[in-house]
């Protein structure tokens, strides 16, 4: 009896990732791959997304992992955060201020007239989702014209990049706390210390910046409907490029060494009942991610108020609790997790078959008896 | 593979290698808690034995040889995936389907049928390292309990078993008790190889890399299934009706896990040795006589 | 200008394994890796274990100031050092962290410098896991007051220090479950 219960497992593998690289190329014999660059900017919404899940701003190296995911977010961003791992941390940013961003969006619900103005940006938010049928067969030449025109008729020095924040005008007001930061506390890292519950305000931030923007939506939006009660406003939603300064490595002086596109998200909340004597404040909620992600900013604004009360007072929601919260919405643990059941478990069915006959055995002769 | 092109012998950097190195020491140091640790993302998915090989990176150098085992098999996908990763970031090492040749062993549901002995170290990949996760959710809880070595709540679990069905009915991950302090989940192995952890010679470590935690059992600690006195602890039972125990279909073992499955052929059940180099083994004895 | 080998990253792998073994089999004695030969016990064994992200206390100013950008680690009391390297000649005379109940990997790892791992007057009978039934070890070099302050250090598990003791070329683990014995 030759016969084994498992075998050719390496063949198998080999197999299914040459099928894989099929699948890739199956459009034809005449059609051109994916280049990355046309990935990085006509899929920005979803490099903006892998690299924030991925947790590493490589938009060139998310657009390389998109095309040989083939579109799959979950895959993109767990393939970069694998990369990610092979890197050593070298350096640490001070904390930055983000009033230094060169904003492309920015919008508040609080005000009407906000300092600086409102700008509204590239949003889908008041867009028709219409199908554009001409795009089914747009020519190159149409395509070019689009950006071409619209640098054309751009008046230079239209906008200022940048803006003063909104919460500072509610700060200044005294609507809101004054910013509570301990200068000797550091961020918490959450690539390399585990979460050991309960955990400082900036891991919990580090942890949801990259969250799997589903997950996080979903707690976000239970504590909305009424599994919760952070009733939020949005108090300024910014979107832009965030210079990154680094101490330099002789003189120590902070210097430019690039850009990162991110979304921010202030929202305020109802104030709460404070301590004896002191005036009540609003309360703030804070979220930030890479890329252009305003669904993950908002959600995590909200949880990030949630996990404060949550701490404060004891969790009454899921929303509330940081464990719930916390080790629950990372998309490369719960994909991976997931998908691990495909897995054999022989063993353990074998072991879980043993114990259901002997309790049925037990219960047979129980009842005969 | 091409991919590899770039990459720091055994994939992650020394920094990293160095976090799990420290939380390995900690773990032997202190049998059988959960010592977390910041768990790097692996090239493959959360829960195909990511803590497991992070350990395995962690240890391996030239002059180890190495055996990958899932199911009790070195050909499963999952086993030839990681052992063909672990080639291909750590060039210099060895690689065996024998447990004698082996030096270190990951395996995932399975300890081999032979005794290891004290040269060797075996790592086991962990889904769920908190055995008090099915009667506390909260960590911070369940870290309490476990250093006040509180273990109430799942005794009374145990016992809601035994008036229910008349037996305990965990199959397998069979929570049990570290040098009379920690009790630790012990992987999904079967109860079969739960006894193989007491006073082992080798050391044991578990690895758990979604849950970030790293725990251990030394070689030569106690290691004690949770019981009360009247319900004794009881392995998978391999007798047939007439109460006489099924051998191995390949290689007449009667003394090893058997893999029960369907003869496509007949339709009859067939019983096979989970741990294909035990199976072997046996057949090369045979083979011998 | 060529680099000692303790920070080499294979050798480096070697010097845990090394470590692993001492912890895991409390009492058995470990040499250096032969590569390793002509390094010193306690510089390699710093040189594998620390990095930027934890703390270390130099209590009897064994290191030289060169070491210490080499090691990475940042410098802390022995109060609230990860790691504190110790010359075992001189009686112990601080209170390291032995953690918390639900942390007690939260504690100091100790290195205790001493003579020699081999012959002495100081006989150790050791029993507790990793070790079958007992072993006997022998240090040369060790103040007696470490015994007495060791055990006042572990007495509740799982609270406790793991020690790691060092002559020029060996290494003998002490994890915190140890039961040591004069004898």
């Amino acid at each position: 009896m030759g016969y084994v219960a498992i075998k050719g497992g390496g063949k198998a593998i080999e197999a299914a990732e040459s099928l894989l690289d099929f699948q890739r190329a199956e459009q034809g014999a005449d059609a051109l791959p994916l280049d990355t660059d046309s990935i990085e900017h006509q899929l920005r919404n979803l490099t903006s997304r892998v690299i924030s899940e991925g947790g590493l701003y490589h938009p060139k190296l998310a657009a390389l992992a998109i095309k040989q995911c083939m579109g799959d977010s979950l895959e993109a961003a767990f393939t970069l955060r694998a990369y990610r791992s092979t890197r050593p941390r070298l350096l640490e940013t001070a904390i930055h201020n983000s009033s230094g961003m060169r904003v492309t969006r920015r919008i508040s619900a609080a005000f009407k007239d906000i300092p600086g103005g409102q700008m509204l940006g590239a949003t889908t938010d008041y867009y028709l989702r219409l199908l554009r049928m001409n795009l089914l067969d747009e020519s190159p030449e149409q395509f070019q014209k689009v950006a071409s025109n619209w640098f054309k008729d751009m008046p230079k020095d239209a906008v200022p990049e940048t803006f003063p924040k909104v919460v500072d005008a509610l700060r200044a007001e005294g609507l809101l706390p004054p910013v509570n930061r301990d200068p000797k506390s550091d961020a918490f890292d959450i690539t390399r210390d585990p979460l050991v519950f309960p955990v400082p305000r900036s891991a919990a931030l580090a942890t949801m910046a990259r969250a799997e923007q589903g997950g996080l939506l979903t707690i976000a939006y239970s504590n909305m409907r009424g599994y919760g009660d952070v009733h939020p406003t949005v108090a300024e939603l910014r979107v832009g490029y965030l210079p990154v300064f680094l101490p330099h490595p002789i003189t120590g002086e902070p210097i430019e060494i690039g850009e990162v596109l991110m979304t921010e998200c202030e929202v305020v909340a109802m104030y709460e009942s404070s301590d004896e004597g002191s005036k009540p404040v609003f309360t703030l909620g804070y979220g930030a991610c890479f890329g252009h992600n305003e669904v993950k900013a908002i959600s995590m604004a909200i949880l990030d108020r949630a996990l404060q009360k949550g701490a404060m007072d004891g969790p009454q929601n899921p929303s509330e609790d940081a464990e719930f919260v916390l080790l629950h919405i990372d998309g490369i643990d719960s994909m991976g997790f997931c998908t691990h059941y495909k897995m054999p478990h022989y063993v353990t069915f074998q072991s879980d078959m043993d114990r259901l006959r002997t309790t049925q055995s037990k219960r047979q002769s129980g009842d005969q008896a | 593979m091409s991919a590899s092109v770039g990459y720091n012998f055994g994939f992650m950097d020394e920094y990293a290698k160095k976090e799990i190195r420290r939380t390995v020491l900690k773990a032997v140091a202190i049998p059988g808690y959960q010592v977390p640790y910041s768990s790097r993302e692996m090239p493959m998915g959360r829960g195909f034995g990511t803590g497991g090989l992070q350990l395995t990176l962690s240890l391996i150098g030239v002059g180890d040889n190495l055996k990958v085992i899932d199911q009790g098999s070195d050909d499963s996908v999952n086993a030839v995936n990681l052992r063909s990763f672990i080639e291909m970031t750590c060039p210099g090492i060895d690689t065996t389907t024998s447990v004698d040749e082996a030096n270190l062993i990951q395996s995932r549901h399975r300890i081999p049928e032979k005794p290891l002995r004290d040269d060797q170290v075996i790592v086991m990949q962990v889904p769920y390292p908190d055995p008090l996760v099915i009667v506390e959710p909260s960590e911070d809880r369940r870290k309490i309990q476990h250093g006040e070595g509180n273990y109430s709540k799942l005794l009374v679990k145990l016992y809601e078993d035994i008036v229910q069905f008349d037996e305990i009915t965990i199959s397998h991950r069979y929570p049990t008790c570290i040098n009379n302090h920690y009790v630790l989940d012990p992987s999904p192995i079967p109860r079969w190889d739960v006894p193989k952890m007491h006073q082992s010679r080798a050391l044991i470590l578990f690895g758990a890399g979604r849950e970030k935690k790293i725990y251990a059992v030394p070689p030569y600690s106690k290691a004690e299934p949770l019981v009360f006195d009247d319900v004794p602890f009881r392995i998978e039972d391999f007798r047939d009706e007439h109460s006489v125990r099924r051998p191995c279909a390949r290689c007449g073992c009667t003394s090893s896990f058997l893999d029960e499955f369907i003869d496509s052929e007949n339709g009859e059940k067939v019983y096979q040795c989970s741990d294909s180099d035990w199976c072997d083994e046996q057949l090369a004895q045979q083979g011998e006589c | 200008m060529k680099i000692d080998a303790i920070w080499q990253p294979d050798k480096q792998q070697q010097m845990f394994r090394v470590l692993l073994e001492a912890m895991s089999r409390p009492g058995s004695i470990q040499s250096l890796p032969a590569a390793l030969q002509s390094s010193m016990a306690d510089k390699a064994l710093l040189a594998t274990l620390l990095d930027g992200e934890v703390s270390m206390c130099d209590r009897h100013a064994l290191l030289t100031t060169s070491d210490w950008p080499l090691l990475q680690a940042r410098q802390a009391d022995a109060e609230q050092a990860d790691y504190i390297l110790c010359d075992g000649a001189q009686a112990p005379d601080f209170e390291p962290r032995l953690g918390t109940l639900s942390c007690p990997d939260e504690s100091a790892t100790l290195i205790i410098k001493v003579r020699s791992l081999y012959g002495g007057d100081m006989g150790l009978k050791l029993e507790g896991p990793g070790i079958e039934a007992s072993t006997r070890v022998v240090i040369d070099g060790l103040h007696p007051d470490w015994l007495k302050t060791r055990q006042d250090w572990v007495c509740s598990f799982p609270l406790g220090v793991d020690c790691l003791f060092v002559d020029e070329s060996h290494v003998i683990g002490l994890p915190r479950t140890t039961i040591v014995e004069v004898c």
